[in-house]
């Protein structure tokens, strides 16, 4: 008797499950429809991201005069400059995957990187250099905390220059590298050998200038997180901290270091992309929720944030000549 | 000493060597590890990739899952003994659990909900551990008790390893599906618990039917045998390095590709899951508490051979081996061990403050470790707690007389 009521809930409960995950591979990874076939046709204020619609799960997008475009790629994190694509693929099993691609969508390097998810991705303004930053979990010695893993890649022949903390950094002089050293949110100074990034070392997040011929930092300000430089090379959008894990946009002027804000107040958490010398892009995620959003905003501080998509994120403008004003 | 029921009683419902209601608590352990497994293994993945929270949201998350089954292993042991109900108190716990699959599946989405049922989970975990292993010692010989204890230890495990492995087979083949997950993990549960409720008797193989009181409860514990038996576990624990800071000490100093990790993990459990039942049979042969510190030996050769420049990748399966006998030759062998010590009445109680002693010490020991690692260097800190560990497996040599 009591083997047969047994027997009645577990099987209850297979068929139950079995149901519900076959339903869900049934489901699972329709294809859309590929209209975005090539990134060289797209015009200047096309803007590319990664869907986050239902029904095209992951594909790389191109916004064209407010008309959708879909392509085959998949991807977590993308950005796009001078004709090159970098692609950042969450894998359960490897890690995550960073792609190249020229603008025509073929692959030009892959290389698989320690880490568990994709969180930033860049091009360099003349196309000869990608960045990306993953999160690592286990790096220090709590199990539970997340670190990152960051490093630069040669367009050209797809080597990485390794793990960025192993490189020296100084501040004033004196330096300052330590085990505890992160660094995330790569944005580079097109036809030079630096870039800027944030370097975290005991509690503070500075911002540094990196130099991948001295494969050396060297401290700039504090207080800046996941910069991005403009376009003309004065300005750099970045995340200011207002308390801990909750962050706004602001500026920085490199000439004077001084900061400013823009006419968006809510609390951001990317690495913000410059459309051209004036306005911003940004993912905006709903509170408590997965849904992303993608917002534009003027760097000037004036006018007002304006949505650009629902169901997007990884904002990447299409900028097709290299270091252009 | 106390003894265990007599033979007579039991021995006609033998299987393999090892009570009938061991094995059942094994097959329930089983499927409600690879429903807990399933879960622990993407929870990362679900918070940061699927909600998007930040990784200080996701350290609470993590800190509160390793944690908080803390907190009421004193009680629902204590509440086991009392009424004598052990099955229905780990059944309890168990329910919680995979109740908290299902909120996970229905509720998941929002950050507070996520806190919330964590908690639930842990919880039920929390409750279920005490009452259970004082199943386990109910229901063997004094013989073959660390036997016993093995057998459960590696069923339990062969759903740990199952757990990810299904858990990943099932994004593979529903990418960001995580309510598979949930709702997989909700049904295995269900089934475990099942196995629990139908088959486990409620009563069978227990010392005395009568409610335990405070004052025979505390008497029971606080005796000197079982009270150095806790001290001596608990400061061989404040010196245990958690595998995940091995296995990243290992994968850096043998320079493995990072794929290599989870694969660590993997190793370890398959290890410890084949030698369990082998080193438990030893240690009843040969005197539990010698198997006990031997594992501790092996841990301690562990520390060493991190500490010295010796490399190639074919000495992974040699870490893993030794990580995986670690644990086998410790693990249930200290449960049997103190099974031995505590009078069946208030065996939950005295478990559940043993594992509650033992998790503190071995928090510390993170906590201390960090600290070490921080101020000079993660040489000198393995280096600490190899030292401290010898002169444990030294001082500690006698064992302690029932």
């Amino acid at each position: 008797m009591r083997l047969w009521a047994f027997a009645a809930v577990v099987g209850l409960t297979l068929f139950g499950m079995g149901w519900y995950v076959l339903k869900a591979i049934r489901g699972a990874n329709p294809n859309p429809t590929v209209e975005l076939t090539a990134l060289k046709r797209l015009p200047k204020s096309a803007l590319l991201v990664v869907s986050q619609q239902e029904d095209s799960q992951r594909h790389v997008q191109a916004l064209v005069q407010g008309k959708r475009q879909t392509g085959a790629l998949e991807c977590d994190r993308l950005h796009y400059r001078a004709g090159i694509m970098v692609c950042l693929k969450n894998s359960s099993f490897t890690g995550v995957r960073l792609s190249l691609f020229d603008a025509s969508f073929k692959l030009l390097h892959k290389l698989d990187l320690v880490g568990i998810f994709a969180s930033r991705a860049r091009v360099s303004g003349d196309g000869r250099y990608a960045a990306a930053t993953v999160f690592v979990q286990g790096h220090s010695y709590a199990d539970s905390t997340f670190s990152t893993y960051t490093t630069i890649v040669e367009v050209a022949s797809g080597k990485s220059l390794g793990n960025l903390e192993s490189w020296s950094a100084s501040k004033d002089g004196s330096s300052i590298k330590a085990a505890d050293a992160n660094i995330w949110g790569i944005t580079f100074v097109p036809q030079s050998e630096r870039f800027y990034a944030t370097y975290s070392t005991k509690g503070k997040r500075y911002l540094v200038q990196g130099n991948t011929e001295g494969r050396s930092f060297k401290v700039i300000h504090e207080g800046v997180e996941c910069p991005s430089l403009s376009p003309d090379g004065k300005r750099i959008a970045f995340k200011k901290s207002t308390r801990p894990g909750a962050w706004q946009i602001a500026l920085l002027d490199l000439a004077t270091l001084q900061e400013s804000r823009t006419a968006e107040n809510r609390f951001i958490d990317d690495q913000i992309e410059w459309l051209d010398n004036t306005h911003l892009a940004y993912e905006l995620r709903l509170p408590d929720s997965p849904k992303v959003q993608v917002w534009s905003v003027r760097a000037d501080g004036s006018g007002q944030p304006k949505l650009l998509l629902l169901e997007g994120s990884s904002p990447s403008g299409v900028e097709s000549v290299v270091g252009s004003r | 000493m106390y003894q265990v029921e007599s033979s007579s009683q039991i021995g006609k419902l033998r299987l393999a060597g090892v009570h009938r209601t061991v094995l059942l608590l094994g097959l329930t352990s089983f499927f409600t590890d690879i429903s807990s497994e399933m879960v622990a293994a993407t929870l990362p993945l679900y918070a940061l990739f699927g909600l998007g929270l930040a990784p200080l949201q996701f350290g609470l998350l993590d800190g509160l899952y390793q944690g908080s089954s803390a907190l009421v292993k004193l009680a629902s042991g204590f509440a086991a003994d009392r009424w004598q109900r052990h099955r229905d108190v780990a059944a309890l716990g168990y329910g919680l659990s995979a109740l908290a699959k299902l909120g996970l599946l229905l509720l998941g989405g929002v950050w507070s909900s996520l806190i919330a049922l964590t908690l639930l989970d842990r919880i039920g975990k929390g409750i279920r551990t005490a009452p259970r292993d004082a199943l386990i010692a109910a229901n063997s010989q004094p013989e073959t008790m660390a036997g016993s204890f093995s057998v459960h230890r590696a069923m339990d495990t062969a759903g740990a390893m199952i757990g990810p492995l299904m858990a990943f087979g099932l994004l593979a083949l529903a990418p960001q599906r995580f309510d598979l997950i949930f709702a997989v993990g909700f049904g295995f549960g269900i089934i475990g618990l099942a196995v629990l409720l139908f088959f486990v008797p409620r009563r069978e193989g227990e010392g005395t039917r009568r409610p335990v009181s405070w004052s025979e409860a505390w008497r029971g514990i606080s005796q000197p045998g079982f009270g150095k038996l806790v001290l001596l576990a608990g400061l061989l624990a404040l010196f245990t390095l958690s595998d995940g800071f091995i296995y990243l000490q290992l994968q850096r100093k043998l320079e493995l590709p990072p794929i290599v990790l989870p694969l660590l993990a993997v190793g370890t459990a398959l290890a410890y899951m084949l030698l369990a039942l082998p080193l438990g049979r030893l240690a009843d042969r040969r005197g539990r508490w010698g198997i006990f510190l031997a594992g501790y030996a092996l841990l301690l050769l562990v520390y060493g051979a991190l500490l010295l420049p010796v490399k190639g990748w074919p000495l992974v399966f040699m870490y893993l081996l030794a990580l995986g006998a670690f644990y086998a030759a410790t693990d249930g062998v200290l449960m049997a061990q103190a099974s031995i010590h505590l009078p069946s009445e208030i065996r939950a109680s005295g478990l559940a403050l043993l594992t509650t002693v033992t998790s503190l010490a071995r928090f510390a020991a993170s906590l201390g470790f960090g600290a070490l690692w921080t101020w000079s260097s993660p040489s000198v800190a393995l280096t600490v707690f190899a030292v401290a560990l010898l002169l444990c497996l030294l001082l500690f040599r006698k064992g302690v007389k029932p």
